[in-house]
C-alpha cells in the first residue's frame, strides 16, 4: 500500500480528488452563499470578488452551485459504481468460476447490454422510466455493471487454474469458500482499477444525461444541468458553462489518471513479485 | 492401502479438429502403508498425469483407484471429502500452491480451518509444530510466499500437505525445481517424515540416484506404460529402456547411439511401444508386449530373462 503512494501520478490525482471530495462533503460550510438564494438584482454577473465564479441567470452564486454540484456528481459516481461493481463482480466471478451454461447465460446477458452504445441505452432507459436522479442512476448501472462482469470473469478464469484453488478444494473447501477467500482477493486489483476509471465515466455520463434533461431536476445544483441552463446565455455569459465544464473535466481526468496510476503501480508490483527470485 | 487398476488417461484437445493423446495407458499399481515407491521416466511419459489420477485431481478415462478397499473413482465430491486429507499431492510446481496474498502461516492453517473443529490455539500450536517438522523457524511463518526461497516455499507446501495427517503422500518431482544441495536436504527430510509418521510415499522423479536412494520399489514408465517394476531395478535393469535411461544419465555428454530409423510405424501398431528406439529390437517385438513376471520383477519385454 505504501509503495503505491510513491507513484507521482497517483499522488497528484489523489490531491485533486481529495480536494473535490472535501469540497463536496463540506459544501454547506465552505460555500459563500446559499444555493437556493436567488439575487435577481445581480443576474449574470461576471466573476468578481463578491462572486468568484460569477452568477447565473437567476442571480445564484456559481461557486456555491459548483460546490453543491460536486456533491451530486460524486454521489452518483460512487453510488453507481458501487452497485455496478457488486452486481458485475458477483456475476462475473460466478460465470468464470463455474463456466458451462451459467457462464453462457451471464455472458450472453452482458453481450446484449453491450450491443447498444452505452449512452443510447442510458437514454432509452431514462426515457422509459422518466426523468429523475434515481432513474438516471438505474440507467447508468445498467450500462456500467457489464464492465465489471467482464473484468471479473476474465480474471477469475485465470485464478481458477491456480494451484492454491485446487489445493484448497483438495482439503475439502466448498466452492463458495474458494470464491470468497481465494478468487475475490486475487481479482480485486483489476476490478479496483476499472472502478476508478468507471467513476470518472459515470460522472461524465451523468452530466451528459442531465445536460440532455434526463437527469436531476433543474432546480438541484448539478454540473450537467448547470451546463444545460447556461447554454442559452453562452455568448453573453460564458462563465455559466465554463466553471461546471471545468469541474467535470478535472474530476473525470483525475479519476482516469488515478486508475492509470493504480494500474501501473500494481503491474509493477506484480512484476516485482514475479522477478523476486522465483526459480 | 492405495490400489490403482488399469488406469488410463486420454487427453482431448482442440475444439473442431480434436487431437487425442494417450498420456497414461493401463497402469496397475499398489502402494502399501509405509512403503516408498519411486516412479521414473523421461519428460512427458505421463508421470504427472498418473499422480493426478492417483489423488483424484484428474478423472481417469477408464480404470479405478481404491483406498483401503473403497473405490474413489467416480465418487462424488461430498463423499470424497472424507478421503482428501488422507491422500495429498505435492505438485511439480510449488509456486502457485499457496495463495500469493496469504501469509504462509495462514496457508498452512487453511486445511484446519476448512475442516473445522479446531480452536484458534490448537491451530496455531499445530501450525507451529508443522513448521518445525519441516525445518522452518518462527520467523518464516508471517511471511508471504514471495519472501521465501524456493526451498523454503517447498517446505511450506510439504507442511501444508501434512496438516490433515495423510497416509499417502504423492510427490511429483517435488525437488526438481530446486538447487541440488537443497534437493538432497528435502528428500532426506521427506524420508524422515515418512519414517516417523509411517506414510506411504510415491516419489516421482527424473533423478535415478534419488529414486534408488529413497525407494523400496521402482516403477519405470515409458509412453504411459509401466515397462519395468520391482526392487533393485537399477542394479539389474532388465528392460532395454531402463538401460537406455541409465546410460543417458551416465553418458550424458556422449553421443547417444540410436538404432536405424525404421520409418513410420504402421497405423494401429500394437507391438512394443519402445520399438522405434530400442537397440535390441527384433521382428518378434512387433507382437504386443505384456508385463511379465521375470525373477521377482515385472518387465514389458519378451527378451528379458
Ligand atoms: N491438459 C493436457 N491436455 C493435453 N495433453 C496433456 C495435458 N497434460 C499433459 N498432456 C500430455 O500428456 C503427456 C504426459 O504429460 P505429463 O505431464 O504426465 O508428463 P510428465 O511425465 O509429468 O513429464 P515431466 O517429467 O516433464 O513433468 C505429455 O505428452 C503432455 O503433452
Ligand atoms: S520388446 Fe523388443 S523392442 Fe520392446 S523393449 Fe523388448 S527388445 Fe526392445
Ligand atoms: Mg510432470
Amino acid at each position: 500500500m505504501i509503495e503505491i503512494l510513491k507513484n507521482r501520478q497517483i499522488i497528484l490525482s489523489l490531491i485533486i480528488l481529495g480536494g473535490l471530495i472535501f469540497m463536496a462533503v463540506f459544501a454547506g460550510v465552505l460555500a459563500p452563499y446559499d444555493y437556493k438564494e436567488k439575487d435577481l438584482q445581480n443576474r449574470q454577473q461576471p466573476p468578481s470578488s463578491d462572486h468568484l465564479f460569477g452568477t447565473d441567470h437567476l442571480g445564484r452564486d456559481i461557486l456555491t452551485m459548483v460546490m453543491y454540484g460536486a456533491r451530486a456528481s460524486l454521489f452518483v459516481g460512487f453510488a453507481v459504481v458501487s452497485v455496478s461493481l457488486a452486481i458485475g463482480v458477483t456475476l462475473g466471478v460466478l460465470a468464470g468460476y463455474y463456466g458451462g451454461w451459467l457462464d453462457e447465460i451471464i455472458m450472453r446477458l452482458t453481450d446484449s447490454f453491450l450491443a447498444f452504445p452505452s449512452m443510447f441505452l442510458a437514454l432509452a432507459i431514462t426515457a422509459f422510466l422518466g426523468q429523475g436522479m434515481e432513474n438516471m442512476m438505474l440507467a447508468l448501472i445498467a450500462v456500467e455493471w457489464t464492465v465489471f462482469a467482464r473484468v471479473a470473469r476474465g480474471s477469475t478464469l485465470d485464478v481458477k487454474t491456480k494451484g492454491y484453488v485446487r489445493a484448497s478444494r483438495w482439503v475439502g473447501a466448498s466452492n463458495s469458500y474458494v470464491m470468497i477467500k481465494h478468487v475475490l482477493p486475487n481479482i480485486i486489483s483489476p476490478v479496483l482499477i476499472m472502478a476508478s476509471i468507471g467513476i470518472g465515466n459515470v460522472i461524465l455520463a451523468a452530466a451528459g444525461l442531465s445536460f440532455l434533461g434526463f437527469g436531476v431536476q433543474p432546480s438541484t445544483p448539478e454540473w450537467g444541468s448547470m451546463l444545460n441552463a447556461g447554454r442559452t446565455y453562452f455568448s453573453t455569459a460564458p462563465w455559466l458553462m465554463f466553471f461546471p465544464g471545468l469541474l467535470i473535466m478535472m474530476t473525470v481526468l483525475a479519476f482516469n489518471y488515478f486508475g492509470d496510476g493504480l494500474r501501473d503501480a500494481l503491474d509493477q508490483k506484480m512484476k516485482n513479485l514475479e522477478l523476486e527470485g522465483r526459480f | 492401502m492405495l490400489k490403482a487398476e488399469n488406469l488410463r488417461c486420454v487427453y482431448t484437445s482442440g475444439l473442431i479438429k480434436t487431437v487425442k493423446k494417450t498420456a497414461v495407458c493401463g497402469v496397475d499399481l499398489e502402494i502399501c502403508p509405509g512403503e516408498t515407491v519411486a516412479i521414473v521416466g523421461e519428460s512427458g511419459c505421463g508421470k504427472s498425469t498418473l499422480a493426478k489420477m492417483l489423488v483424484q485431481q484428474l478423472e481417469p478415462t477408464s480404470g479405478e483407484v481404491f483406498f483401503d478397499g473403497t473405490k474413489l473413482t467416480g465418487m462424488n465430491w461430498k463423499n470424497l471429502r472424507k478421503f482428501m486429507g488422507k491422500i495429498q499431492l505435492i505438485p511439480q510446481n510449488p509456486d502457485d500452491v499457496v495463495d500469493p496474498r496469504w501469509t504462509v502461516e495462514r496457508s498452512v492453517a487453511e486445511p484446519f480451518v476448512i475442516c473445522g473443529g479446531f480452536s484458534r490455539e490448537e491451530i496455531s500450536a499445530n501450525v507451529a509444530a508443522l513448521f518445525e517438522e519441516v525445518g522452518l523457524s518462527a520467523e518464516h511463518r508471517p511471511r508471504y510466499p514471495h519472501e521465501l526461497s524456493g526451498g523454503e516455499l517447498q517446505r511450506v507446501v510439504i507442511a501444508r500437505a501434512l496438516t490433515l495427517k495423510p497416509e499417502l503422500l504423492v510427490c511429483d518431482e517435488a525437488t526438481s525445481m530446486l538447487d541440488v544441495s537443497v534437493q538432497a536436504f528435502i528428500v532426506t527430510m521427506l524420508k524422515e517424515i515418512q519414517k516417523k509418521r509411517g506414510l506411504g510415499l510415491v516419489f516421482i522423479t527424473h533423478d535415478l540416484e534419488a529414486a534408488k536412494a529413497v525407494s523400496d520399489r521402482v516403477l519405470v514408465m515409458y509412453a504411459g506404460e509401466i515397462v519395468e517394476e520391482g526392487k533393485d531395478v537399477f542394479d539389474r535393469p532388465l528392460h532395454p529402456y531402463t538401460r537406455a535411461l541409465m546410460d543417458a544419465v551416465q553418458y550424458a555428454s556422449l553421443e547417444v547411439v540410436l538404432p536405424e530409423d525404421v520409418g513410420p510405424l504402421p497405423d494401429g501398431f500394437s507391438g512394443c511401444s519402445y520399438y522405434k528406439l530400442c537397440r535390441e529390437r527384433t521382428e518378434a517385438c512387433k507382437e504386443s508386449q505384456k508385463l511379465r513376471n521375470v525373477s521377482e520383477r515385472l518387465v514389458r519385454c519378451w527378451k528379458a530373462k
